[in-house]
């Protein structure tokens, strides 16, 4: 596989194989997000244990860039605190996907982190009309 | 005319994206812009700028003639009257704007009907349904046909049933002559006739016409029509809107100031005579004066030769796209349609689609191309779409399916 551009190795893996790609049943925050320029909708539910992240689950129906973003920060939000989730910065997802802060795709790689932050505030779900 | 001399006016043509040659098929979106177009603006800067309409003096003089002219030569290019019936506006959307406001907010009442259909644009759509909330006049959309005969095409039966049914409140009737996402070519002469039957007025967005079919508004008997520049290799900043002169008088203005009005008092004021009526303030005197260079570009190349060309590669990306599996192409077939095609490639977002493409220097559009109804008929997100331009080629359509065929293999 070629290694040039938008699409490493890593993203299109994540893209075919995403991790945590569930529902849970037990969650603490759960919630639907959706931009409507690219119709990317995650579904995104997580349960904490004593504090921290424990479980991440997630359903998503997008571009590559969208679910394997939600898929690669899935894995590194896991033993986190509500504090350290909502510090979380839009660079920090961007670097995890080796992605320039001025590509037109950013809005597709932040979906995730505003998914995060808007479960675990308690924010409206905002479901893609389209999905 | 050659199609090597059409390239080479086409200086954007020889750029380079991501080491590769420009392939550029968004021209639904805007096209690119010839030599002439781009000299004649740096002209109008380097000899000619004053304000029109106001000054004595020759720069002033020189701008009005240019600015007039450029009316003028659209008028003759789809056979309006005179420049009395041709508006500059900035674009399509403010030029069916302007008739929401100026038109619709004087002669329309609650319980009046316009009939748009499913495959507008939302500029098209939008300006109707704010006249729904603040008048509450009813909207009602002719639908697509969806599969079989007739896929991708209005529903005729549909539209005559609709005007019948309403016969009585029917006001308006706007729609697309060409569609910018499925290609689809209307019937709008004979939609235009039922309309005028029903003794409605008609409009028509001719946004994805005016560079490929020669409008006569005549001929058409048309009521008002709408278009940009931007997509008939003109300059971006400029729309027209042509209205039937009786229509454009007995209309308020919609924006006020300096250029609309003949004469102030501290009481009262007196209104321009027609085109200025409707350009409020010192206009795009710029690029309105240049889109003559953009029409003599097109009646140069000649509608013949543009409209031959263009089939030409729409049925020969249509046949090679067709051809790929996972591939579903929305609207008629290849020899029924004109400017786009919109597609969905079954595993690969079309986002990410169209930022493979680009790697390759392959500019495609992703998304819902401003038509969200539609696309929310097809139950996708975002569709791609190519859209050609005179200066495109074969050549183009070879690289376009070779990358779309790549980032297929990458992918699935
Ligand atoms: C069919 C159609 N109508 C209207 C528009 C709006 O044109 P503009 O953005 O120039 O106002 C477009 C362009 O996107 C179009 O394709």
């Amino acid at each position: 596989m070629q290694k040039k551009g938008l699409y490493k190795e890593k993203i299109v893996d994540h893209y075919k194989n995403p991790r945590n790609y569930k529902k849970l049943k037990d969650y603490d925050y759960k919630i639907t997000r959706s931009s409507a320029t690219c119709g990317d909708e995650i579904t995104i539910f997580i349960k904490m244990q004593e504090g921290l992240v424990g479980e991440v689950g997630f359903q998503a129906s997008g571009c590559a860039i969208s679910v394997a973003g939600m898929s690669i920060l899935s894995e590194k939000i896991k033993g986190m605190t509500l504090t350290d989730l909502n510090n979380l910065s839009e660079d920090f997802v961007l670097g995890l996907l080796g992605m320039d802060s001025k590509s037109p795709r950013v809005g597709c790689a932040i979906l995730s982190l505003k998914a995060v932050k808007g479960a675990i505030n308690m924010e409206e779900d905002d479901p893609c009309d389209f999905c | 005319m050659e199609q090597k001399e059409i390239i080479d006016q086409f200086p954007i043509l020889k750029r380079q994206i991501n080491g590769k040659r420009l392939v550029y098929l968004d021209n639904a979106a805007t096209t690119q812009k010839p030599d002439r177009v781009i000299r004649a603006l740096r002209q109008y800067y380097e000899e000619h700028n004053a304000n029109i309409h106001r000054g004595l003096h020759t720069l002033s003089n020189e701008a009005t003639e240019l600015y007039e002219g450029a009316h003028e030569k659209c008028a003759k290019f789809i056979n309006a009257n005179n420049m009395q019936e041709v508006i500059f506006t900035r674009n399509t959307t403010e030029s069916i704007n302007l008739v929401a406001y100026a038109w619709g907010r004087k002669f329309l009442k609650k319980g009046d009907v316009v009939v748009i259909t499913g495959m507008e644009h939302h500029s098209n759509i939008v300006p109707w349904q704010m006249l729904v909330k603040e008048l509450g006049i009813r909207l009602e959309w002719v639908p697509v046909i969806d599969e079989g005969e007739g896929k991708g095409h209005l529903d005729m039966e549909e539209l005559k049933r609709i005007i019948s049914v309403n016969s009585n409140h029917i006001k308006l009737v706007s729609i697309v002559h060409v569609s910018n996402v499925l290609g689809t070519v209307n019937p709008i002469k004979d939609i235009i006739d039922i309309t005028h039957n029903a003794g409605a007025i008609a409009m028509i967005d001719a946004a994805q016409s005016a560079a490929r079919i020669k409008l006569d508004v005549k001929a058409l008997d048309v009521d008002f029509l709408a278009f940009s520049s931007h997509k008939m290799y003109g300059p971006t900043g400029i729309g027209v809107l042509y209205g039937k002169k009786d229509l454009l008088e007995s209309m308020n203005p919609w924006m006020c100031g300096g250029d609309m009005i003949r004469r102030v008092s501290r009481d009262d004021y007196s209104l321009n005579e027609l085109p200025w009526k409707f350009e409020a303030g010192t206009p795009n005197i710029a690029d309105g004066s240049v889109l003559s260079e953009a029409i003599d570009f097109i009646e140069e190349v000649g509608f013949d030769y543009i409209q031959k060309h263009e089939k030409d590669l729409i049925s020969y990306a249509y046949d090679n796209l067709a051809d790929i599996d996972d591939i579903t192409i929305f609207g008629p077939g290849g020899s029924d349609r004109l400017g786009v095609i919109s597609f969905y490639l079954n595993g690969v977002h079309a986002h990410d689609l169209a930022t493979l493409l680009n790697e390759d220097g392959v500019a495609v559009r992703a998304g819902h191309h401003c038509a969200m109804p539609l696309h929310l008929q097809f139950g996708i997100a975002a569709t791609a779409r190519i859209s050609f331009a005179v200066y495109n080629t074969r050549d183009d359509v070879d690289v376009f399916i070779k990358s779309l065929k790549d980032a297929k293999k990458r992918f699935i």
